[in-house]
């Protein structure tokens, strides 16, 4: 041991520090709570998702931040008509109902005030999630994501190719395989000393999950409105600084935003 | 075990030896206890992915670590602008040597000072103290060149008392 190594040990050796109460357990929740309502932050009303063109009925979590129920996720099942809607195909987003617009108005809101999201549309593989590790950080996502095309791109934040996508907050928010429209972001941790980084990992707004199927995108409003739209043109149509942009209801659980985060 | 009840263990079990690393790292005890409570929440944020106790161990201190260098101007920082370090500290009691510790981390810039910290207390190596911080190992070795270097003007050090010991 070096007489340094002696010396930083004589300088905290003699203090005790009793661990915190149960106000640090407290504020850990309430952060948690918030980056998971931060996480669902599109919360863009009833966005269910459609696999392999079938419907699903979303359960409301009490999450999103969005007036409606929020779009949480449920395994496609079989055939279509699940959720009793029915579907309305339009060819310009001016003949959508006002829910539509309003919807796509919220997600531009999203991508133009917070700067974290890269709106993309991604291929979710027909293969089982993967334990994926990054650093400290460790869980289940897809491996072989795909980036099928980018319509906002966030410089040097944007998938390209074949990407790692980390599995939504929770279960429900998993979409079944299938193309989506999704907001993504580059998901940063403090990595393991001596540790690699590997190749980044991204992950998803749980809301807005737009499903896709050839050159349209299904948008599924709170009431049940559900219509199909051409999704290549989002960055003329709705999805600009010229568009619309509403922000959302900011509805949160009790205690998740009562506090500021010391960024 | 429930995700709550992993990390209230993991708090109860390791706060003290994290807060004693977050002291050499901000100079003062409240601060540091301010910067380490700042990284245990972060920590619970993505307690789900923080894989194990070891694990935990690290995330934390590289969150410390991380947010200390990225708000330098805050207070847990505790960093003094300082033109010329004091010629010498002369400790006589414990007590006086423990805080002649900390005052003379405290006047090394705080790049230096966590690159300090990290090889001499931690017992990292240059090469975890890059992944840690962040930064390329020939940085970690010039700032913990250029801190030691000051710690032996203060004369908290021996001019002649050691090496940097293993590089990586």
């Amino acid at each position: 041991m070096t007489d340094l190594e002696t010396l930083l040990d004589v300088a905290v050796s003699g203090e005790e520090f009793p661990p915190p109460g149960p106000e640090l357990y407290a504020a850990a929740s309430r952060r948690r709570r918030r980056r998971l309502v931060q996480r669902v932050a599109g919360g863009v009303a009833a966005v269910a998702v459609v696999g392999g063109g079938t419907m699903v009925v979303a359960s409301s979590t009490g999450v999103g931040l969005f007036g409606s129920h929020s779009g949480a996720v449920a395994a496609a099942s079989g055939s279509s008509g699940a959720s009793g809607f029915s579907t309305t195909a339009v060819t310009a987003l001016a003949d959508a109902p006002a829910c539509v617009r309003e919807d796509l108005a919220r997600v531009n809101w999203l991508v133009r005030t917070r700067h974290t999201y890269a709106v993309v549309v991604v291929d979710i593989p027909d293969a089982p999630k993967v334990l994926m590790t990054q650093g400290l950080t460790s869980g289940y996502g897809w491996a072989q994501a795909r980036v099928h095309a980018v319509l906002a791109d966030l410089p040097g934040l944007t998938p390209a190719g074949t990407f790692k996508l980390w599995e939504g907050v929770s279960p429900e928010f998993n979409p079944p395989p299938g193309r989506y429209l999704m907001l993504l972001f580059l998901d940063n941790s403090p990595k393991v000393p001596g540790g690699i980084y590997g190749d980044p990992i991204w992950g998803f707004a749980a809301t807005p999950v737009f499903p896709v199927s050839g050159d349209r995108m299904t948008v599924t409003c709170a009431g049940g409105t559900r219509v199909t739209l051409p999704w290549a043109d989002a960055a003329t149509t709705w999805l600009g600084p010229d568009a619309p942009a509403s922000a959302p209801d900011t509805t949160v659980p009790p205690g998740a935003a009562s506090t500021v985060s010391p960024t | 075990m429930a995700a709550t009840e992993e990390f209230e263990a993991f708090v109860q079990a390791r706060y003290a030896a994290l807060a004693r690393t977050a002291v050499l790292l901000t100079g003062t005890r409240h601060t540091a206890e301010d910067l380490l409570q700042e990284a245990l929440i972060r920590t619970f944020v993505s307690w789900s992915r923080v894989r194990d106790g070891g694990a935990a161990d690290a995330y934390v201190r590289t969150v410390m670590v991380r947010l200390l260098l990225k708000d330098r101007r805050r207070r847990w920082s505790g960093e003094i602008p300082h033109a010329d370090l004091p010629e010498t500290i002369g400790p006589t009691t414990d007590l006086d040597a423990a805080e002649s510790v900390r005052e003379a981390l405290r006047r090394l810039p705080v790049d230096q000072r966590a690159a300090i910290v990290l090889r001499f207390y931690v017992d990292l190596t240059e090469a975890q103290i890059a992944d840690t911080i962040g930064c390329p190992p020939g940085t970690v070795k010039s700032r913990i060149s250029r801190g030691l270097a000051a710690l032996r003007s203060s004369g908290l050090l021996a001019a002649d008392t050691f090496t940097t010991g293993a590089s990586s």
